[in-house]
């Protein structure tokens, strides 16, 4: 009788630029159960499953499945060693037939002559096992999107995996949806395979686990168990404090009133209203931190009032300016500087040297570009923020995470900002460079900034903030002092529960 | 037992001088393999010979081709400046050879039926000049706001925009527009002599040449110290970095278009009024594509243009030279440029990519591969 489905024994895991995206990650898998990895965006979850699933090569530590060692170097190896992963975004031909698709990449199905015939009745068996109610003829590209992953969860349930990883699958579907999914997962779970499930929405977490680990910062947090499971503990977890900062921060003295936003309603990317109604003001010299899990519209409040995605209700003033759904450069000239969350995809452009980097978003009236002015402004700052690079001159991707942040955040404050939008300063930084950022955030707020910081981390939010609005499903659930002994206040309201005034 | 893998990577060090000399590399190639091509086709190792000796020879020599090939250079250098502007910000205009034409048709307009009583030759010129300029800016126009507001693939509409153009031409040069006088042949009456550009002296080069010379420096000028040029380089390489600093990328991307179109309509302007001196069947020799080849091979420096076109000038006229003394179809030629482009892309590859080995353990499956590997 093996106890362990699965091993993973002290994985370490280090991308370059030297960030340490797993430390000593020990994790396991019984079989018949649910073990829901559980954390923030960039915890380490996806590059955990990755390691597993063949997509990247660990540093250290091993694999051990159903007790024996084995080396995983591609998805095709794992398949081989029964792990399967339904993956967060569908790797489905459209003009194929789910049979199909389904075979695609197979070995087993016979040397020249594809046998459809006995796959289209083996998918039958097993979509009616798991009552999911799918035709194996119908071409792909008539699905809808939870038909989609019902799929290619049949393809993992054919290659007949013991092991299936599901990454964040409800990202894309309805409550309905999700609870069928969880029916399904339920039924292999007691069929006895093993489900590893990533997510970050606590109640389902709940709904469909057998045990938890919370991973930070590519480190275990902690493990629960079915009987311990607590959404208020869970969230704490996941964002909890481990570090003390060195940070000179004096009490606020707040100014006049600069950003205000009245019942705010935004859509995310995937046209579902994401902001709902949301309320909130800031003040000269004052900063206020946004807590909350992330995906409950954090993001799409901060794009809007940096002017990049549309305001479909409600108003943004800015000194009492509405600036509603004007443009970014507008914005940009009355003093809205925006530290985005993706510094790579967003916030600059690898190929372009540092110094241009730290003017894409200067706004001069002057047309002509004055290169040797730029080249000696960029050396100044590239001292004033202590810039590790080879010059000026170097293309920006060639930076660490850690250099490209500083260099996304010395341009910002360049512009002599009465309003800065941070969204996750410090993701990915060592804790030096974590308390520069906090410093030099704390500054702008003495020299009359407003500041909005939006971070999925307690720690950061209390380390730096004046007051602290909770934000849960695109609304804010209240505010807190930035003290220790509120953060199991504030771990409720991030979990959706409402406190009495 | 160990296994190699190769893995390919992206060199992360470059040389001095690399893209240079990856273009030089490519050329090379692409003329060794012609050589056996030639080789095989005559039989004869001294064709091949013979036949790069007339290629490098008689484009460049004043007595010889040198007039032809700079006659050449002039669209073909106006033209890449533009698509190089177009091309930094990654939008594929390759409709301008389309665009030549309408630069073409309307400085025929202008120079046949509009001004052609004007006494003043320096204004009738400049008004054709830029008649045809207006013409190429517009058409290009048309598939920047079609990409800007609908979001259409330009790389189809511009393509499409060209068959369009040629066929209007046709239309006109074998309809209203056909000479009277012309025994029948597709082309124009001749132009006012007002109209016709000056020469250089009596050297045979028209005025064109110092046309393009400026645009070289005005191209540079925007493209490295203009806001504009900035913009579009930002655009290029990141279009969401583009959108978060304010950028307008539908703006830009109108005005790229418009002085791309601008360009090539000025090219076809210059070379009816300068070299034909009417419109005619076939009066460009696929500049607007050729460019394409030119302005990618310059790595969009306005400079690099201006000397990857007098090159390829000269490879059309040794194309038409070698027509006439190695007897070659033009189809040759065309191979040519083919194969320096294809093997300019390979050598890119190769140059810009390591092919690396690593050591690896080697791999179980399923435990298929236990007995003697």
């Amino acid at each position: 009788m093996i106890l362990y489905l699965l091993e993973l024994k002290n994985i370490t895991k280090r991308f370059p630029g030297n960030l340490l995206a797993l430390d000593n990650v020990n994790f396991n898998l019984k079989p018949g159960e649910v073990h829901t990895l559980l954390g923030e965006n960039g915890a380490g979850k996806t590059t955990l499953m990755n390691i597993l699933f063949g997509l990247y090569k660990h540093d250290k530590g091993e694999i051990l499945i159903e007790g024996k060692k084995v080396n995983i170097t591609s998805p095709a190896s794992a398949i081989t060693h029964g792990v399967g992963m339904v993956q967060q975004h569908f790797t489905l031909v459209p003009s194929f037939s789910v049979a199909e698709n389904i075979i695609l990449g197979l070995k087993k199905t016979g040397r020249f002559k594809i046998d459809l015939r006995n796959v289209v009745k083996r998918i039958k068996e097993l979509s009616d096992l798991y009552n999911m109610n799918i035709d194996p003829n119908a071409k792909v590209w008539q699905l809808s999107v939870s038909e989609k992953q019902k799929v290619e969860i049949l393809k993992v349930l054919y290659e007949e995996a013991k092991i299936i990883i599901f990454d964040e699958p409800t990202a894309v579907l309805t409550p309905q949806e999700s609870e069928s999914l969880f029916q399904a997962i339920d039924m292999m779970k007691n069929n006895g395979k093993g489900i590893i499930f990533i997510s970050h929405k606590l109640k389902e977490v709940i709904r469909v686990s057998d045990r938890v680990t919370v991973l930070k910062n590519g480190r275990i947090v902690g493990t629960l168990d079915k009987g311990n499971l607590d959404e208020n503990e869970l969230a704490k977890m996941m964002v909890g404090r481990d570090f003390l900062f060195n940070i000179k921060k004096t009490p606020a003295n707040p100014g006049k009133e600069v950003l205000k936003v009245e019942n705010l309603v935004v859509k995310n990317d995937k046209d579902i209203l994401a902001v709902k109604g949301l309320s909130l003001t800031i003040r000269e010299g004052e900063i206020l931190g946004i807590a909350g899990v992330t995906g409950n519209g954090q993001r799409e409040l901060a794009e809007s009032i940096a002017g990049l995605r549309k305001v479909e209700n409600g108003k943004i003033k800015f000194y009492n300016l509405d600036i509603t759904n004007t443009s970014v450069k507008r914005r940009l000239k009355l003093g809205i500087a925006y530290v985005p969350q993706d510094r790579k995809e967003t916030a600059t452009c690898p190929n372009l040297s540092v110094a241009e980097n730290l003017f894409i978003r200067q706004k001069n009236k002057v047309r002509i570009l004055n290169k040797k002015e730029m080249l000696r402004n960029s050396k100044k700052l590239i001292k004033k923020y202590s810039i590790i690079a080879n010059n000026e001159k170097q293309p920006i991707k060639f930076l660490s995470g850690g250099n490209m942040q500083k260099v996304v955040l010395a341009r910002e404050f360049e512009l002599s900002p009465k309003l800065i939008i941070v969204e996750h300063p410090t993701r990915g930084l060592d804790v030096q460079a974590m308390e520069f950022v906090y410093n030099s955030l704390i500054d702008a707020r003495n020299n009359g900034a407003a500041i909005l910081l939006l971070a999925g981390d307690l720690d950061e939010v209390f380390t730096v903030s004046d007051r602290v609005a909770i934000i849960f499903e695109g609304r804010i659930m209240g505010y807190v002092e930035p003290e220790q002994s509120k953060v199991d206040e504030v771990g409720l309201m991030m979990a959706g529960v409402a406190l009495e005034a | 037992m160990l296994h190699l893998k190769l893995k390919i990577e992206k060199r992360l060090e470059h040389f001095k001088y690399e893209n240079f000399l990856i273009s030089v590399v490519s050329l090379i190639i692409s003329l060794v393999i012609m050589g056996i091509f030639i080789w095989i086709n005559t039989g004869n190792f001294a064709d091949v010979v013979e036949t790069y000796k007339e290629l490098f020879t008689w484009p460049f020599f004043p007595e010889l081709g040198l007039v032809d090939t700079i006659l050449k250079m002039i669209p073909l250098a106006l033209i890449a400046l533009g698509l190089l502007v177009v091309f930094k910000m990654k939008v594929w205009n390759i409709g301008a050879e389309g665009q030549l034409y309408l630069g073409a048709m309307a400085t025929t307009w202008g120079a046949l039926f509009l001004f052609k009583n004007m006494s003043n030759s320096i204004s009738m010129i400049t008004l054709l000049l830029i008649f045809g300029a207006i013409a190429g800016a517009l058409w290009a126009l048309i598939p920047a706001i079609l990409k800007a507001f609908l979001k259409l693939d330009e790389i189809v509409t511009t393509l499409m925009l060209n068959y369009i153009a040629v066929y209007w031409l046709n239309y006109l040069i074998y309809g209203p527009w056909k000479d009277p006088k012309g025994f029948n042949f597709p082309l124009t009456a001749v132009f006012p002599k007002n109209s016709w550009l000056p020469e250089l002296g009596d050297t045979g080069i028209h005025i064109g040449i110092i046309i393009t010379f400026i645009l070289v420096f005005v191209t540079y000028f925007i493209m490295y110290k203009t806001h504009l040029g900035f913009e579009l380089k930002i655009i290029g390489d990141n279009p969401k970095a583009a959108r978060y600093s304010g950028i307008s990328i539908e703006k830009n991307l109108i005005i790229a278009m418009i002085f791309s179109g601008a360009l090539a309509g000025l090219a076809g302007s210059i070379q009816v009024l300068g070299v034909q001196h009417r419109l005619q069947h076939g009066f460009s020799t696929g500049y607007g594509y050729t460019a394409i080849i030119v302005a990618w091979l310059a790595r969009l420096n306005p400079f690099s243009a201006v000397i990857v076109a007098f090159l390829f000038g000269g490879l059309l006229v040794g194309g038409e030279q070698l027509q006439i003394v190695m007897r070659f179809p033009i189809s040759m030629i065309s191979a040519l440029q083919g194969l320096i482009l294809f093997s300019l892309l390979a050598s890119e590859a190769i140059f810009k990519y390591r092919i690396k080995i690593t050591k690896n353990d080697p791999i179980k499956i399923g435990g298929e591969f236990n007995g003697n590997t």
